[in-house]
């Protein structure tokens, strides 16, 4: 019976958040409303620059957020978020790296390299080498040593590290840090997220990462408003789940 | 407005795929649907969640491929740090070899080298995490980096084996009740924009299937 029940609640969720993405925003013209300043997505486009001018890589990495697995949907967001900052530093002469530890997602990676490069009209400039993976061994420590070592060689002016981690982020932005580049930093994982708001330059909180589309794209600010809704919806659900429970005792 | 018919059978293969996985997944064992058709759809979702595993054990192959192509290309225009990219080859290959013709010899070096080095760094991340506090109040005094560090040192010394009940109940409660709603606003948060992003996807507005 209770297994109908969460059956019934995920397909509610669901046809709920289909209406929000779809009609809502359109309904209440959420393309036009203002965005609350985020320091991570402010300092991007000046971390692009600076490696523009330096001629060195910007770095970019998925952690491991993987296709195929609970973090589908957060490598495509950051995928996303990878998508726009390429984007941007095609017009530089040395390529960004984007690094991923999860095998799966490399081809997602390369995908988004691809596009970015498409979508500025610099197909010939594309090299599937610029998206790479590294083992993740136990506890994600070996990836950790890879991206360290590849700061020693390629020297990138800047990190965007948005995507899994854990504790192992610690060591890459122990490493960002000796080196005084500017870094980004998320995680979906709890004491990945605590690293990331401690040791980053300016790190995304929670579901930030997942609206990069709103402010580095061009348009659709649906994901904000469709989220605001949810937001408000699940607030209401717990202050009424309250006010019953309240009631109820008071009977 | 143009459509690009790759970009309309992306977004309609992902829509049909998506939408049979959905309910071959939700759907409960007694609906008002034929027994035949859940039993369809349960058996196509089974198939598609096969090929993705299946998909996932062969992608560590193309994983190895991009690692070995990355620092051959190093190697062989002598880039910087190209002398990594040697050890990193030559340790491939002694591994695959030693796999096949000496497996002790193998088991010795994930053992002796490999674990030993992790277990090094994981070491390492003490220090690491510590210099992250230090650096977090050096770098940028505000209220929340100043309660942030005050929480940490709070419940370090309170997890400590001395016999002060009010330390304790305190640390306790901390945990329990700010830490634990503030992970669980941040995991609410991650839920909805994941739902939200799956919706993008299956709905095929995303990006991805316009370019």
């Amino acid at each position: 019976m209770s297994l109908v029940n969460t059956q019934i609640v995920a397909i509610l969720v669901l046809v709920i958040v289909f209406v929000a993405v779809v009609g809502v925003p359109r309904l209440r013209g959420g393309n036009k409303r203002p965005l609350r300043r985020i320091r991570a997505y402010d300092m991007l486009p000046a971390m692009v620059g600076s490696s523009i001018e330096a001629d060195r890589p910007i770095h970019l990495s998925l952690g491991s957020a993987g296709v195929g697995s609970e973090t589908t949907l957060l490598a495509i967001a950051s995928a996303e978020l990878v998508y726009y900052v390429v984007q941007r530093a095609t017009i530089g002469d040395t390529p960004p790296i984007v690094s991923v530890s999860n095998p799966l997602t490399l081809p997602l990676a390369q995908d988004t390299l691809r596009r970015a490069y498409q979508s500025r009209g610099l197909s010939n400039r594309f090299s599937g080498l610029s998206a790479r993976w590294y083992p993740s061994g136990s506890r994600s420590l070996a990836f950790a040593a890879g991206v360290t070592a590849m700061m020693g060689v390629e020297r990138p002016s800047g990190h965007v590290l948005v995507g899994s981690y854990g504790a192992e982020l610690a060591l890459i932005l122990m490493g960002t840090s000796r080196r005084r580049v500017p870094t980004i930093a998320a995680s979906d994982q709890l004491d990945g997220q605590a690293i990331a708001y401690v040791m980053s330059d300016a790190p995304l909180i929670g579901e930030e990462v997942f609206v990069s589309n709103a402010y580095l794209g061009e348009s659709a600010r649906t994901e904000t408003t469709a989220l605001d809704l949810l937001r408000w919806l699940v607030i209401l659900t717990m202050l009424g789940g309250a006010v019953v429970s309240i009631i109820n005792r008071g009977v | 407005m143009r459509i690009r018919l790759g970009a309309a059978l992306a977004s309609a293969l992902t829509f049909a795929i998506g939408l049979v996985v959905i309910l071959g997944l939700l759907l409960p064992d007694e609906t008002l649907l034929p027994q035949t058709w859940v039993n369809l759809i349960r058996s196509v979702t089974s198939v598609l969640l096969q090929l993705t595993t299946i998909t996932a054990a062969l992608a560590i192959l193309v994983g190895i491929f991009n690692l070995l192509l990355v620092h051959l290309s190093r190697l062989f225009k002598r880039e910087r740090g190209f002398l990594y990219s040697l050890v990193l080859i030559i340790s491939f290959f002694v591994v695959i070899i030693t796999y096949f013709f000496a497996r002790e010899v193998n088991t010795l070096l994930l053992e002796n080298i490999q674990r030993t080095v992790e277990s090094a760094l994981a070491g390492l991340l003490f220090f690491a995490l510590v210099y992250g506090a230090y650096r977090m109040m050096h770098q940028r005094v505000t209220w929340a980096s100043v309660v942030f560090i005050l929480v940490v040192l709070f419940v370090l010394v309170a997890a400590l084996p001395f016999d002060i009940p009010a330390l304790q109940e305190i640390r306790a409660w901390l945990m329990s009740i700010p830490v634990n709603a503030g992970a669980r606003g941040l995991l609410l948060g991650i839920a909805l924009a994941t739902v939200v992003t799956g919706v993008r996807v299956l709905i095929g507005v995303d990006r991805s299937y316009r370019d």
